[in-house]
């Protein structure tokens, strides 16, 4: 039998080598410098504009831009242990609109307002200003900037439409009209990806804007919407029942491959268009404005922005990037550099000039069509009720009257 | 009953079991093809309707992937990290479970049970005062940390499962091998590990795929590809120029890179699995 003291030594033996172990993967502390954590496709985009635009020839801080989690619960894994700890993985994060609200509630971001004067909101437009205010403000403070300003955008196929004799439609009876003129086979004239999880959620809040609600009030307008869609899909048949299950790029694949003449997409399907060149043409990825619901003409915009986390190693370096980055001469280099960081200010859309996606953002712009995104102090609960009270009823599990009476007790549950 | 209807029989049975044994193959082995077949795929071909079965091979997603991530080093972390955290916690589990079967100590039953009931904790509510702990040593975005944490997470399953197996080991050979003048490590080396070698080849394994597959400490703990994992690159990999959309060809290229190496290593070391596996449910 094996000798309790000998064991025992065995164990304190490797009870040192633990000890001794972390010292040899201790760092040393990094020099000046910030990180700054933005999604993937964002990180080369960023080094460029930093370079290009010379942040370290004019401050001395060295920027290593990292790739933060693309999606939202992954970045609340990873930011909340560090917060809590009392730390941050990144100096600047550029955020969305769901993570901006958790992270603002939650107390993680620096007020961002003592970096700008009153006139550096001169360069705002009016609907950019009321999203800042909704989106990116709370308790009066400014929690993040954003940087870019992105529309849904209504895309059709002019090369059919034109083939009919059609115009793009200016309303929703007449979407319903032209896709009843273009719909055959396995061809449907509109569409858009309505999968749970997001998507479906979008276009209902979509449309019952149009309709002149708020899609969390559930109110006449949501069911006006809701009906809408219901039709288009079971009614008239121009809108494909499958959609139900798509996502965006199940969607921007049907219609590349000539099963949708219309669609809602966000700006990003600019660049996947042009990146099959085997299939695009101007023609074939025209942008008109949204047809007008029975309120009014309209598509509401999300955004990106920067923010810093109150726990930021780097909290100086920190705020000299955000305010560098936001400055109305380096709104239309940005854009030039990537499409990701244009918006409507007035700086950046002068400087595109209508080049590439800001021809479509200015003609929304212009057109005053681009309205602030509906809020929700709930965030994601109030979206999933929203899609399940929705999809209850597209797909035929309730009447719309008991899918939107639940609907609104379930919402009513969340206040 | 005849000897031809019995022959019969079991032939009808034979046939019956292998193609029950064929479509459960199939149906397991079909989210592995579609995995091969999408990271194969060229991207507008993924989703064509109906779809394609046979398409154009490309490598253009391996391409992408290895474009958008420092796939070396993840790989290279992912390999570290998971053998690290298998040395770790199998070094330790077996002294710890040799510990447990072989020196009576009041209460260490009950202390066994604590440990086993800590695999019940969910990891993400760890995650905070591992983080703090981590940081106080100065851990952080090191290898060190995520398979001291991954170790540590690895250890009430393996000793849970290797004490019954120490049990096993005749206690009788241990007390001859020392009336022989063997110390601790020899009769560990040349008399205990020898007989559990099935058990220790079948918790390598085990471990070094939960290892292998653990996105949530390599997401929490490693902010940069010092120590990230391949696992957390799926978190960062993308389509385009954009949040929008899921990257399938790419994901799927990356779950070949990721699930290949598993597959080589399962297939080489099965014979020990197998073994492992219905020795330690043998009385």
């Amino acid at each position: 039998m094996i000798h309790k003291k000998a064991f025992l030594a065995v164990l304190c033996i490797l009870a040192a080598a633990a000890m001794v172990l972390p010292a040899a993967g201790a760092r040393e502390p990094e020099p000046e410098k910030i990180v700054v954590g933005v999604g993937g496709w964002a990180v080369e985009p960023t080094q460029r504009a930093v370079e290009e635009l010379g942040f370290t020839e004019e401050t001395g801080i060295e920027v290593e831009v990292v790739t933060r989690p693309g999606s939202p619960p992954e970045f609340l894994s990873q930011m909340s242990s560090a917060i809590l700890g009392g730390t941050s993985p990144y100096d600047v994060i550029d955020i969305e609109d769901d993570v901006a609200i958790g992270f603002s509630r939650s107390g993680w971001l620096v007020d961002l307002d003592p970096l700008f004067d009153d006139e550096f909101w001169d360069d705002w437009p009016e609907a950019m200003l009321e999203m800042t205010e909704t989106w990116s403000r709370h308790g009066g403070e400014l929690f993040r900037v954003p940087h870019n300003y992105e529309a849904q955008y209504f895309w059709y196929r002019k090369d059919i439409l034109d083939s009919y004799g059609l115009q793009p439609p200016q309303t929703w009876d007449e979407m319903v009209e032209v896709g009843k003129a273009v719909t055959s086979g396995d061809r449907y004239g509109v569409s858009d990806g309505l999968a749970q999880g997001a998507y479906l959620g979008v276009y209902i809040t979509y449309l019952t804007q149009q309709a002149g609600g708020n899609v969390y009030d559930m109110g006449p307008e949501f069911e006006e919407a809701l009906q809408f869609l219901y039709d288009m899909i079971h009614v008239h048949e121009v809108f494909p029942i499958s959609a139900l299950d798509k996502d965006y790029d199940q969607v921007n694949n049907d219609y590349m491959q000539d099963r949708v003449v219309m669609m809602r997409q966000w700006p990003f399907f600019y660049g996947v268009a042009r990146s099959n060149p085997d299939w695009f043409a101007e023609d074939k990825a025209q942008v008109a404005l949204p047809p007008a619901g029975p309120a009014e003409q309209v598509a509401y915009a999300g955004s990106w922005g920067w923010s810093v986390p109150t726990t930021a190693d780097n909290m100086d370096g920190a705020m000299k990037f955000v305010e560098f980055m936001s400055r109305p001469e380096h709104q239309g280099p940005l854009a030039e550099i990537d499409t990701w960081f244009l918006s409507a200010r007035d700086s950046c859309l002068e400087y595109m000039d209508g080049r590439g996606m800001a021809e479509y953002l200015e003609l929304y712009s212009d057109a005053g069509v681009i309205g602030t995104r509906p809020f929700h102090p709930a965030g994601q609960e109030a979206h999933t009720v929203v899609e399940e009270t929705a999809a209850a009823y597209l797909t035929n599990q309730m009447t719309l009257r008991q899918a939107v009476r639940q609907g609104r007790q379930r919402m009513a549950d969340l206040d | 009953m005849t000897a031809e209807s019995y022959r019969r029989r079991n032939t009808a049975v034979r046939i019956l079991l292998y193609l029950s044994l064929g479509i459960f193959v199939f149906i397991a082995l079909i989210p592995f093809y579609w995995m091969f077949l999408a990271s194969l795929t060229p991207r507008h071909q993924l989703f064509s309707i109906p779809p394609n079965y046979f398409p154009d091979v490309t490598a253009d997603n391996f391409a992408a992937l290895i474009h958008q991530i420092p796939f070396i080093a993840y790989l290279v972390n992912s390999l570290v990290f998971s053998a690290a955290s298998v040395l770790l916690s199998v070094i330790l589990s077996f002294l710890a479970a040799y510990g447990f079967a072989r020196i009576e100590v009041k209460g260490s039953s009950i202390l066994l049970l604590i440990l086993v009931l800590s695999m019940a904790l969910p990891p993400i509510v760890t995650v905070v005062p591992l983080f703090q702990i981590l940081r106080t040593l100065g851990l952080i975005d090191t290898i060190t940390g995520i398979t001291l944490v991954m170790g540590s997470v690895l250890i009430p399953f393996s000793v849970w499962v290797l004490v019954s197996f120490v049990k096993r080991v005749p206690v009788e050979m241990e007390e001859a091998a020392t009336i022989d003048g063997a110390r601790l490590f020899q009769v560990l080396w040349y008399i205990v590990i020898p007989a559990m070698v099935p058990a220790l080849a079948t918790i390598i394994i085990i471990n070094f795929i939960n290892a292998w597959n653990n996105l949530l400490f390599p997401l929490v703990f490693s902010h940069t590809e010092a120590s990230k994992t391949l696992t957390v690159s799926i978190t960062e990999v993308f389509q385009a120029r954009t949040p929008y959309g899921r990257p399938w060809g790419v994901i799927s290229a990356l779950g070949v890179t990721m699930v290949v190496p598993m597959i080589i290593l399962v297939l080489t070391a099965q014979k020990w699995i197998v073994s492992g596996l219905t020795r330690g449910s043998i009385k």
